[in-house]
């Protein structure tokens, strides 16, 4: 669930497999194994989880989608992508 | 219109041994119980799956043979458990309780383990080797009670058609979420059967068209509409380290050996690779194209069937046309079959 006070990263050790021939970016979970295709927003996502909090990803989600995506679209998009993220343990909330 | 071209595949499948405890008639690798030639050693295969590390491949598939057979596979799977997405194809009579456990613990994805039927009789008359239902069977409780998705997978026949129902519920009874049912080959020992097991498209499609899968379990097949020319992206390596594309086209191609030649130059630089790759075929199948995102259906029986690699695959009933798959052509029972 979307926390503003917590500060998201990456699980470890994942591994990335970008493939441009299909516009697909693919990442591999070793601790429960599978193979995930992430769609933009998921990609958009992941490329600002780098410690910060809910905040501050919030913020950055929200201008790099302005004016394309309303603010209000932008936040509920970003929620549901950070708790798909969770599910598949590709996210994680370092501060619970 | 042609395929995408990966400049590097993400995908591969290693057939780690040509050796198994069975003997199936089946068996697609002619598979011995000692190595007839000289297979990769422990140090080549670490060394080829740290190159396909380097190279940003995100899956393997191992089969054989039976990968369970060879003495340092859990070396192997150590070496890319959690690196890749690791799949493994066994009949799992070997699989314990104990080995399930320390695969789940390297990183094993999933499984997908052969049933040739849903009874011992049948099954075991395939193996002949008595026992060996339900060592499989007791495989697959094995590894889904240590964690490990597990599919099953049955190679369609004229000995096990009938039991195809019973099959369906005996993998959803072992808690498999999914049934692969795939079509026989005429490859290794089974074109030498072929008699024997080979059913005719139209009651291939009769026994397909009559599943009533139970509830909750997904069944692969790859017959029309979803005959698929996997080609594009098919990238295979046998247990001798030749690059062959993909395991159903082991008696027809080598691309050059990773012993002597790095894998993706075999990729980047073989003729008949890039152009098997292409997609371009003489005649597609619209529906299978769509469902599939491919073209002109399996390769491997394209060329079989009629010796040209650019020929409609006549497992797909809409490019059939006319051709009566219980019969091969004579080339084919070759030892290195050439039209």
């Amino acid at each position: 669930m979307f926390c503003r006070n917590g500060c998201y990263m990456t699980v470890p050790n994942l591994r990335f497999r970008p493939i441009p021939e299909m516009d697909d970016y693919v990442v591999f979970t070793p601790d429960n194994p599978n193979l995930y295709s992430l769609n933009q927003a998921a990609r958009l996502v992941l490329a600002f989880c780098d410690g910060r909090t809910g905040t501050a990803l919030e913020s950055a989600y929200c201008a790099a989608l302005d004016p394309l995506l309303p603010r209000r679209e932008a936040r509920a998009e970003l929620r549901k992508t950070i708790e798909d993220l969770e599910r598949k343990g590709i996210l994680r909330n370092t501060r619970p | 219109m042609t395929q995408p071209y990966f400049e590097t595949p993400p995908k591969i499948t290693v057939s780690i041994t040509a050796t198994c405890n069975l003997q199936c008639k089946h068996c697609y690798a002619d598979c011995t119980d000692k190595p007839t030639t000289s297979e990769l050693t422990t140090s080549e295969w670490l060394a080829f799956i740290d190159y396909l590390v380097e190279n940003e491949f995100i899956q393997i598939y191992f089969e054989g043979g039976e990968p369970l057979h060879r003495p340092d596979f859990d070396t192997i799977l150590e070496s890319c458990g959690r690196r890749m997405m690791t799949l493994v194809r066994t009949h799992a009579t070997l699989l314990t309780s104990e080995r399930a456990k320390k695969w789940k613990a390297l990183g094993v994805g999933r499984l997908f383990v052969d049933l040739m039927g849903a009874t011992a009789k049948t099954h075991d008359y395939f193996t002949g080797s008595d026992g060996s239902f339900e060592k499989s069977c007791n495989g697959i409780r094995h590894a889904l009670a240590a964690g490990i998705p597990t599919d099953a997978v049955l190679i369609l026949t004229k000995r096990n058609v009938g039991e195809l129902q019973a099959y369906l519920e005996l993998a959803h009874e072992l808690g498999a979420q999914r049934a692969g049912i795939l079509r026989l080959y005429p490859l290794g020992r089974a074109k030498h059967h072929w008699k024997e097991f080979a059913l005719s498209l139209q009651e291939q499609v009769e026994a397909l068209a009559a599943l009533r899968p139970p509830a909750g379990l997904h069944v692969m097949r790859s017959w029309h509409p979803n005959d698929a020319n996997c080609c594009w992206q098919a990238a295979a390596v046998d247990p001798f380290g030749n690059s062959i594309g993909c395991m159903y086209l082991r008696e027809y191609v080598n691309y050059g050996n990773i012993r002597s030649v790095p894998f993706l130059d075999t990729w980047r630089n073989d003729a008949l690779y890039k152009k098997l790759r292409a997609g371009k075929v003489e005649k597609s199948c619209t529906q299978c194209d769509h469902n599939e995102g491919t073209r002109g259906g399996c390769r491997s029986t394209a060329y079989a069937y009629t010796g040209s690699w650019n020929a409609p695959d006549p497992f797909c009933s809409e490019l059939n046309e006319g051709v009566d798959i219980r019969v091969l052509p004579k080339w084919l029972l070759h030892d290195r079959p050439k039209p």
